[in-house]
């Protein structure tokens, strides 16, 4: 299983669940980027309600906030917001058909034909709820990954999209500057350990010596603050404090190669490359563990089957017991 | 840019509470009433190990598959169970099942995230430093804590007293504990496993579904042979139910007279021609669940009904603590979920008890104050165990006594050999 999931597998499991058997249940789930879902069904009014907070909302909001609602979630209703969340949908569950009842002198005939309406039924209001359920199971990778749809689609339709910003972890901030028909990444991408941040610079070393396998590779390089094309976007970077536990990556995208069709897919790959990292280090770290602790019981074996040679006591000219080991 | 700091707020803390079981593994968020996930402990990990990598768009190290989707690549992969009767025996393995649990179903960030684990008692505190080695070395996690199952069971009793007696118990209590694999009796003081006095029956929920799948087939049931583990597991969880007093003859004797309907009928369906059939379901409803009561059903070695077993384990405890630990027996595990287990399980153990007194009483004429006995079940005693990993995630103690990585690097996974047990605030 090379890449993670966009959709969260628990959000799909609990929306589900609580659409179609109705119950009355609060459920809370983290996810990457300090990000928080709150799905609460409420029997009384039938309806789903879906809360979202994430670190930095409001600035990442501005960028392409509306965008998002309207490409994804222009058929939910916005709600106030509930405490300690930012965004709050909701759903109508009566929207979906309630099945006929079987009368009770119904004959067999009739019977048959509702409850081949019903398999229909049923049919239709599953496929809903499955648009419900992965609409919502995806809100993080929507949220992060609508900046980067709105600056393919400017491009794509001939307008000049703005460059942009944002801070999307606490010592890590992404920055996007577009051109005409070309958009330049930069990824300040920070881990505390050594270990990962070992692992992370082999990984990106192999990314830039893999793309000689892959037709039509994005240029990937490893970059710094000096970087002309940053430096005149965003002149602010020279007086930010460097940690000297982030790198900069930078990728182009151009438009005739990688964003005039199927943008969504890239830019799920976008929003995540930090999550795609880290899984790929700590998979890595998993293996070499353990390697190391088969390494080590071999040793040990060895060691274990190893003889040594008793101590020989030597007499040294004078008759002395030298007690020198052989 | 003015660099952003991350709130500290009770939706941004981040608490994951996973309890591996020998069958089951249920894992979420800390906050919740139920786990998110509860899934087999089950790897299927990649054949033939030794395969020159084909396809540079696959790894093999990642090649392998936990939970239900596991049992879909039978074919190609081997399936492997890590663990056994609680404890971890393969490590790589459940090394793997933790990356894919924490990357792929909670997605939760290990750096920013405190992880609770549970371990049966009994466990060997190697196995405590191997877990906290795997934490903070492989996934770096924030915090760790490690906590007996049978003493999170009681933190989640205690949030919920459903009688008298577990409003003053606190973490006092005899944990019946039955899972899939063992069936454990834990007496617990103050929150502190009374090791000595621990007992253990190695049949449990696993052994009553073999029991019933044999019965079925003895009886020459149509059930496809792919589905009849599947069916077996699912007899037993819909209709088992204990008998009220122990009567077996009688309760032959109502199912053949037909009375109050005994008889059921199972409605499956073959899961690979998709065709439709049903079973009757007799005996075996109240068969299996009779285990507790009569081991020897299912394994001779064993003659020691359940109420005997707990008995003589409050017995060999200190006896300051008997009567609370008579008066506050939980249930915990999927296993105890049967209808009328509870009422029966308290009339077995307070037979016992009265029978024990009423001969004190008779050879020296001091009548002895009675001991009633409660037997209480959890309105979510199936997730009992995480349910209390939940609950102890959001004390305010709980900040203080979870081991950092920090300290891990400082002292070495020794610290994980103690993890401090705390009263519930409520």
């Amino acid at each position: 299983m090379m890449l993670i999931d966009p959709q969260n597998k628990l959000l799909k499991i609990q929306i589900m669940d609580l659409i179609t058997n109705k119950l009355s249940r609060i459920v809370i789930s983290k996810d990457y980027n300090y990000s928080c879902t709150k799905l609460q069904y409420q029997a009384d009014n039938s309806r789903l309600y879906v809360s979202f907070t994430c670190f930095n909302f409001k600035d990442i909001f501005e960028i392409a906030g509306n965008y998002m609602i309207q490409k994804y979630y222009k058929d939910y209703n916005l709600e106030p917001v509930e405490d300690g969340f930012n965004l709050t949908f909701s759903f109508d569950a009566k929207i979906a058909k309630s099945e006929p009842k079987i009368p009770k002198d119904a004959d067999e005939a009739q019977k048959a034909e509702i409850q081949e309406q019903r398999a229909l039924i049923r049919a239709e209001n599953q496929k809903l709820f499955e648009k419900v359920t992965n609409d919502f199971s995806s809100i993080r990778r929507n949220f992060y990954a609508a900046a980067f749809e709105q600056t393919f689609e400017q491009i794509n339709s001939g307008t000049q999209p703005k460059k942009f910003k944002y801070q999307s972890r606490e010592n890590e901030t992404v920055y996007v500057i577009p051109e005409r028909d070309a958009v330049n990444i930069f990824y300040e991408i920070s881990f505390s350990d050594n270990v990962d941040r070992t692992l992370a610079n082999l990984i990106v070393t192999e990314i830039i010596d893999a793309k000689k396998n892959v037709k039509n590779s994005p240029p990937i390089a490893r970059s710094n603050y000096q970087s002309t094309i940053l430096k005149q976007s965003f002149p602010e970077v020279l007086n930010v404090k460097q940690d000297p536990n982030s790198q900069l990556i930078t990728m182009t995208l151009f438009q005739n190669q990688h964003f005039s069709k199927n943008i969504e897919q890239l830019s799920t790959f976008l929003q995540g490359l930090r999550q795609y990292l880290h899984y790929h280090i700590h998979a890595s770290k998993t293996y070499l563990h353990t390697r190391i602790i088969k390494r080590i019981n071999q040793f040990q074996r060895s060691l274990q089957l190893c003889q040594f040679e008793p101590e020989v006591e030597k007499k040294g000219d004078d008759g002395l017991n030298l007690g020198l080991k052989a | 840019m003015q660099q952003k700091q991350i709130d500290k707020g009770f939706y941004q803390t981040k608490v994951c509470v996973i309890d591996n079981g020998t069958g089951f593994t249920k894992m979420g968020w800390a906050g919740n009433t139920e786990p998110q996930f509860d899934i087999p402990t089950v790897v299927a990990d990649h054949q033939d190990k030794q395969k020159v990598q084909m396809s540079k768009n696959t790894n093999d190290n990642l090649d392998y598959y936990i939970g239900y989707e596991a049992y879909d690549y039978t074919k190609s992969h081997n399936i492997f169970y890590p663990m056994k009767s609680g404890i971890i025996e393969n490590w790589d393995l459940m090394e793997k099942f933790w990356h894919r649990s924490i990357f792929d179903y909670l997605r939760a960030e290990p750096d920013e995230t405190t992880f609770i684990l549970t371990e049966p008692p009994m466990n060997p505190p190697e196995n405590r430093e191997n877990i906290a080695e795997i934490f903070f070395e492989t996934f770096n996690a924030k915090g760790l804590h490690i906590s007996v199952q049978a003493v999170l069971s009681l933190f989640s009793s205690a949030f919920a007293p459903v009688n008298d007696y577990q409003k003053t118990a606190g973490l006092t209590g005899m944990v019946l504990d039955s899972g899939d694999g063992v069936t454990h009796c834990i007496p617990v003081s103050d929150g502190y496993v009374i090791g000595s006095c621990i007992k253990h029956i190695p049949l449990a929920g696993r052994d009553i579904t073999q029991f019933v799948q044999n019965l079925l087939k003895e009886r020459g049931e149509n059930i496809p042979a792919e589905d009849i583990k599947k069916v077996a597991r699912e007899i037993k969880e819909k209709y088992g139910y204990c008998i009220s007093d122990g009567d077996l003859i009688k309760e032959f004797q109502a199912f053949d007279k037909g009375e109050k309907n005994t008889f059921k009928t199972y409605y499956g369906k073959n899961s690979i021609t998709k065709e439709k059939y049903t079973i009757d379901v007799g005996y075996e409803r109240f068969l299996g669940p009779e285990m507790f009561f009569h081991p020897e059903f299912l394994d001779g070695k064993w003659r020691s009904p359940i109420d005997e077993i707990i008995d003589k384990s409050i017995q060999s405890s200190p006896v300051d603590c008997r009567k609370k630990l008579y008066q506050n027996i939980i249930l915990s595990g999927g296993s105890t979920l049967f209808e009328g287990f509870p009422e029966r399980l308290e009339q077995q153990v307070q037979r016992r008890i009265d029978s024990r007194l009423l001969k004190y009483a008779q050879r020296s004429g001091f009548k002895p104050a009675p001991i009633k006995v409660n037997v209480s079940q959890n309105p979510f005693q199936r997730y009992a165990v995480w349910q209390g990993g939940s609950l102890m995630a959001c004390q305010p103690q709980f900040e203080k006594v979870y081991h950092t990585r920090q300290e891990y690097f400082e002292r070495g996974p020794s610290i994980a050999r103690y993890n401090a047990v705390f009263q519930p605030q409520y």
